[in-house]
């Protein structure tokens, strides 16, 4: 189970996308992302994933590795989840799915 | 004169939706009369055909795709020397000639992103490759996002949802008159409505008229009812996406007509005729397309 430590302690690591795939846009890919950032959660540390070199992002991707995270430890565990070296497309398209993720889950908790 | 044992199919570059379908369905490999054409080749007839664009090349692809891989050769009747430099331009010769023919030709005016035939191993790399062609030839400053995620979720979609017996095509053209990029996803699956309508039974529930099935097909999380890995989420990316470019989308399934005009307001009807999968056409504007640029703040998710 990943801790909830207090922000101000955290410990950070940055990933960077592509060193663990080429592409952000299959379920394939989100699986690869999700298991590296589920490690470096799980060792108690914020990450900040860099999308730099990422032109484009689909929803398939998303579930496998941002719907994935929500599933498991709850909307909340976001808060640890930082992005950097986005286009604006992309930081767009993220609040989007985020939205739609949270929508999502507070009508099934109906 | 003695009649010709070899089919000739002319290819007409249709403006109107239900046209085109009838003359789909009129010249797929299930209506092809053996007795009267017995030979195992079909000639393909350009001569009345002016302004192709990706909406009649990509759904003629999954039909030449169906007589090839039964053993059929097909040949290109000479057209216009424009129309045979258009066909020669993004390979369509080299695709007519093979179905093993693999090679990636790309345009000398950079305006056609070659006919790909859309495999689940490779969908990854067409849509990452076509988004860098146009911005690498044309669109310099420019962000075709909107173009490579809509082409992610649509081609995720066939490979979730057609049941297609031969793979589908997709094509994609930059208009320097219209200013526009007009991609084209076609597959000759069962279709969308038919796929709801086949969930909708299968849970002891009526079927739908074709367009409230595909309509049904677009609301937040029904594919995620059908496909566990899903949510749902899909369809609404890409209207959301294409909509704030002011592009247009149509999408045309069994026998619903869908379109999202680029003043955002949709349409949809019932048309007379089938059509055999599912096509999807998005236009955009390339005036529309936001400026590229990469942010390094830290962007919270929440």
């Amino acid at each position: 189970m990943i801790n909830f430590a207090p922000r101000t302690t955290m410990k950070t690591d940055k990933i960077i996308l592509t060193d663990f795939t080429h592409t952000a846009l299959s379920n394939a890919d989100g699986v690869m992302v999700y298991t590296a950032v589920n490690n470096l959660l799980a060792d108690g540390y914020t990450v900040i994933v860099s999308f730099s070199g990422i032109n484009a992002v689909s929803t398939s991707f998303l579930n496998s590795f941002i719907g994935n995270l929500v599933d498991n430890y709850g909307l909340n565990i976001l808060t640890r989840v930082k992005i950097v070296d986005y286009t604006a497309s992309i930081a767009n398209f993220l609040k989007n799915y985020i939205q739609q993720l949270s929508s999502f889950s507070s009508r099934n908790n109906e | 004169m003695k009649p010709s044992k070899v089919k000739t199919i002319q290819v007409i570059d249709f403006n109107s939706v239900e046209n085109h379908v009838r003359w789909i369905n009129l010249n797929r490999l299930k209506n092809h009369d053996k007795r009267l054409y017995p030979a195992k080749a079909i000639i393909l007839d350009f001569s009345q055909a002016r302004f192709l664009k990706p909406y009649h090349i990509a759904p003629l692809a999954c039909l030449i795709h169906e007589y090839q891989e039964n053993g059929f050769t097909i040949k290109l009747h000479k057209a216009s020397v424009e129309m045979n430099s258009y066909l020669e331009s993004f390979g369509f010769d080299q695709f007519c000639k093979s179905l093993e023919n693999d090679s990636f030709k790309v345009s000398d005016d950079k305006q056609t992103f070659p006919l790909w035939l859309i495999s689940e191993a490779r969908k990854e790399f067409y849509t990452r490759e076509v988004q860098k062609y146009f911005e690498n030839n044309h669109f310099w400053s420019q962000d075709l996002f909107v173009l490579g995620s809509s082409l992610a979720e649509l081609m995720n979609n066939i490979f979730d949802h057609s049941k297609s017996k031969i793979p589908g095509y997709t094509f994609t053209q930059y208009n320097t008159r219209s200013k526009t990029i007009i991609n084209c996803v076609c597959d000759f699956g069962i279709g969308i409505p038919t796929s709801v309508n086949n969930y909708l039974k299968s849970i002891g529930e009526h079927a739908m008229a074709d367009d409230d099935a595909l309509q049904q097909a677009f609301e937040l999380k029904f594919s995620a009812l059908t496909k566990p890995h899903n949510r749902g989420f899909g369809w609404d990316n890409i209207f959301n996406s294409i909509r704030s470019m002011n592009g247009k989308l149509h999408i045309i399934s069994n026998h619903a007509l869908y379109v999202m005009h680029d003043n955002g307001k949709i349409t949809s009807h019932l048309m007379d005729i089938n059509f055999p999968g599912t096509l999807v056409v998005i236009t955009l504007y390339t005036r529309n397309l936001p400026k590229k640029e990469e942010l390094s703040d830290e962007l919270d998710l929440i």
